[in-house]
């Protein structure tokens, strides 16, 4: 236990540089387009307003007030997030590749640590994981507070104030990263968690065989694949239908808990008896 | 120690805290909109005790659907993940039959039409389309039915060829009707060589066996620019229970563009055509001149006709017997439609008559009046609106779109 808190330590520190250049991307990228945006609509406003300034409650009524959901759809709100997204899926990769291809063959020493080998797994998928969460959570806490600044830039009779799930609510896709309940979150993740693991059987797959590996990485993961959503595709193709949204979401928790025992099982084994250095 | 591990820390608190205040705050915003109620006015309140509206509530940027009922409101984010995933919105029936028939109604997802029941059998009837590997034709296609014998449980199915489904290009179920231990299906089906035909398929429960393949109104040869729409009446929640008649209308239309290229479009036909269940007899409804200048019918029950016309004193009621091919009555209903306020939503279910008007906002209630569907007397009125401690409620709109029935 030790030993997995010190390695996921030492693979958070490893990258935290690079982690907080992304929030800090995030941040300033986000506010910026929020000030930039409201300032923007403020502008017309005035710009409908110009010559005649008793106009303001027509101008009110013609133009739709702002709410935050605009502000959403901008290309400097959704793009660090984009980018979040990218850097980790890369991340994915590089966590395991850059041990082999650094300088002196890092693998080297990690895999002679007195632990457990994977150890060495669980500590990069931590990682992976809590990168992830941390990305959302910088998120969840960031959004109310460019709220706030809309409402210091414009007037209350010119905005609408939403609460953040009427936000959420009107980008389906933010709702795949920001589930509408806990539930959800959890199973949306979980299922995260358990692609990142068979990617990871991937990889190992490959640094075990080399280009060898890769065949046997795709039919890994194609069994896993198929053995994670079988729930699904047998009651879709076989027993039309025969058991109950709520039954499926059962089976595919199991599913799940069974493709990543076997997954972790999988990589076990390649990592103590097959791995190449 | 802490030294050592700082940046781990700050992270974990920092998911914690901004993953966990979401889901607690968001878990409290849910009760943050307003309750609606059916408040009595006059009249028999069972009648209104089953009736569900469905409603979609609109405040700024907000839009929720929302169940209400007598006693409460549900809105969509208040249902659990689990009955969201199941379909918190779909008819209360299937919900019913799911509870208590749930070995039974496995595999059986659909809509009332595909349903049938009454005190001792619950039926359910599919269309199998089967496309032929070689030719992409439907020909390998059946019917499908099963039955459940509520009181013993006992469940039989069975499924037969689709008889001449080669000729089809989509065959869509409209009804199924048990009568005298007989499932009579009613297909439409679009013909290869073009038009539609209705077809009423029997089986016989004992046998198994496909016993007719009835052609109720069948494609009809015209020209090229004319086509034929044929709709079957009635609506979603009746059609499982025991009906008298099932009607169709059918029109005929023709559309032609001029030299200039503008659209014409025009009704060359426009009949009504009655299957009675128990007898199997199709006929063509001769209407009365008053009935025909009046246009489309409105609603149907299995066994009438209503025509419905609102004017400047209410909302006018022909009532037609299908069995009697005569006007049954005329009335009157009491209820001011302003000139640019859209209709009512009006229904019939179990020969009363619910009428209801369509928008509540922060200054009106709406109304819900059920009548007699016969005589048109006033059987129960009651009033949709904000319950009291929710009248602070700035701005908003709420829109009454229909009505659902959980017996």
């Amino acid at each position: 236990m030790n030993r997995y808190i010190k390695l996921v330590n030492f693979e958070m520190n490893r990258i935290a540089k690079l982690y907080v250049v992304l929030l800090a991307v995030t941040f300033v990228s986000q506010v910026v387009g929020v000030i930039y945006f409201s300032k923007h609509f403020l502008k017309q406003v005035n710009e409908a307003m110009t010559g005649n300034p008793q106009n303001r409650q027509e101008v009110i009524e013609s133009m739709s007030p702002l709410s935050f959901d605009q502000v959403t759809e901008t290309l400097l709100f959704v793009g660090p997030i984009l980018i979040s997204i990218t850097a980790v899926a890369f991340y994915i990769f590089i966590i395991w590749y850059r041990d082999w291809l650094g300088k002196n063959t890092f693998v080297y020493r990690l895999l002679m640590l007195p632990t457990a080998r994977i150890n060495v797994f669980f500590a990069k998928l931590t990682t992976i994981l809590l990168m992830t969460f941390g990305l959302v959570a910088f998120q969840l806490m960031l959004l109310p507070f460019e709220m706030k600044i809309m409402q210091w830039i414009v007037p209350k009779d010119l905005r609408i104030d939403a609460s953040i799930n009427a936000v959420l609510d009107r980008f389906v896709e933010l709702r795949i990263i920001f589930p509408e309940s806990f539930i959800e979150f959890i199973l949306h993740y979980g299922l995260g968690t358990i692609i990142v693991a068979i990617v990871f059987t991937f990889i190992l797959f490959e640094r075990s065989f080399r280009w060898k590996g890769i065949i046997f990485g795709f039919v890994y993961g194609f069994i896993a694949f198929m053995l994670l959503f079988s729930p699904v595709l047998l009651n879709e193709l076989v027993l039309n239908s025969y058991l109950y949204p709520s039954e499926i979401v059962l089976l595919e928790v199991v599913a799940g808990i069974i493709v990543m025992a076997c997954t972790v099982w999988m990589s076990h084994y390649l990592l103590t008896k097959k791995i190449r250095v | 120690m802490v030294e050592k591990y700082w940046k781990l820390i700050v992270l974990i608190v920092m998911i914690t805290l901004g993953i966990g205040t979401f889901y607690v705050t968001s878990a409290k915003t849910v009760t943050t909109y307003p309750e609606f109620g059916i408040t009595h006015v006059n009249g028999d309140k069972a009648k209104i005790e089953e009736v569900i509206i469905q409603a979609d509530y609109f405040r700024q940027n907000i839009n929720q659907a929302a169940l209400i009922t007598t006693n409460n409101t549900l809105y969509r984010s208040e249902f659990s993940y689990v009955e969201r995933l199941e379909g918190a919105f779909r008819e209360p029936t299937i919900k019913r039959w799911e509870k208590d028939y749930k070995s039974f109604m496995r595999g059986k997802r659909g809509w009332l039409d595909s349903f049938y029941e009454d005190e001792n059998y619950l039926v359910f009837g599919d269309i199998k389309i089967n496309y032929n590997n070689v030719d992409a034709s439907m020909k390998d296609s059946k019917l499908y039915v099963a039955r459940l014998d509520k009181k013993t449980g006992e469940a039989t199915s069975f499924e037969v060829k689709l008889p001449n489904s080669g000729e089809y290009y989509f065959a869509n179920l409209q009804d199924i009707q048990f009568v005298d231990g007989k499932l009579k299906l009613i297909a439409m089906n679009g013909m290869e060589n073009g038009g539609t035909a209705v077809h009423m398929y029997t089986l016989d429960m004992k046998s198994k066996k496909l016993i007719g393949d009835e052609r109720i109104i069948g494609p009809e040869a015209l020209p090229d620019n004319q086509n034929t729409e044929i709709m079957m009446l009635g609506q979603e929640f009746m059609t499982h229970k025991p009906n008298e008649y099932a009607v169709f209308r059918k029109v005929v239309i023709d559309e032609t563009y001029s030299k200039e290229g503008d659209y014409q479009r025009q009704e060359l036909a426009n009949e009504l055509i009655a299957y009675h269940y128990a007898s199997g007899k199709t006929e063509q409804l001769k209407l009365p001149k008053k009935l025909e200048e009046q246009g489309q019918v409105s609603l149907f029950d299995g066994a009438h006709l209503y025509y419905t016309t609102p004017n400047e004193k209410g909302i006018d009621v022909i009532v037609y017997s299908i069995t009697n091919q005569k006007i049954k009555n005329n009335y009157l209903v009491a209820i001011q439609v302003g000139a640019n306020e859209e209709l009512p939503y009006m229904t019939v279910k179990d020969d009363v008559l619910y009428v209801m008007k369509r928008m509540v906002d922060e200054e009106n209630g709406a109304t819900i009046q059920a009548f007699d569907a016969m005589t048109g007397t006033s059987v129960y009125e009651g009033k949709i609106g904000l319950k009291e401690e929710n009248k602070a409620v700035d701005e908003f709109q709420l829109y009454l779109s229909q009505l659902q029935f959980d017996e």
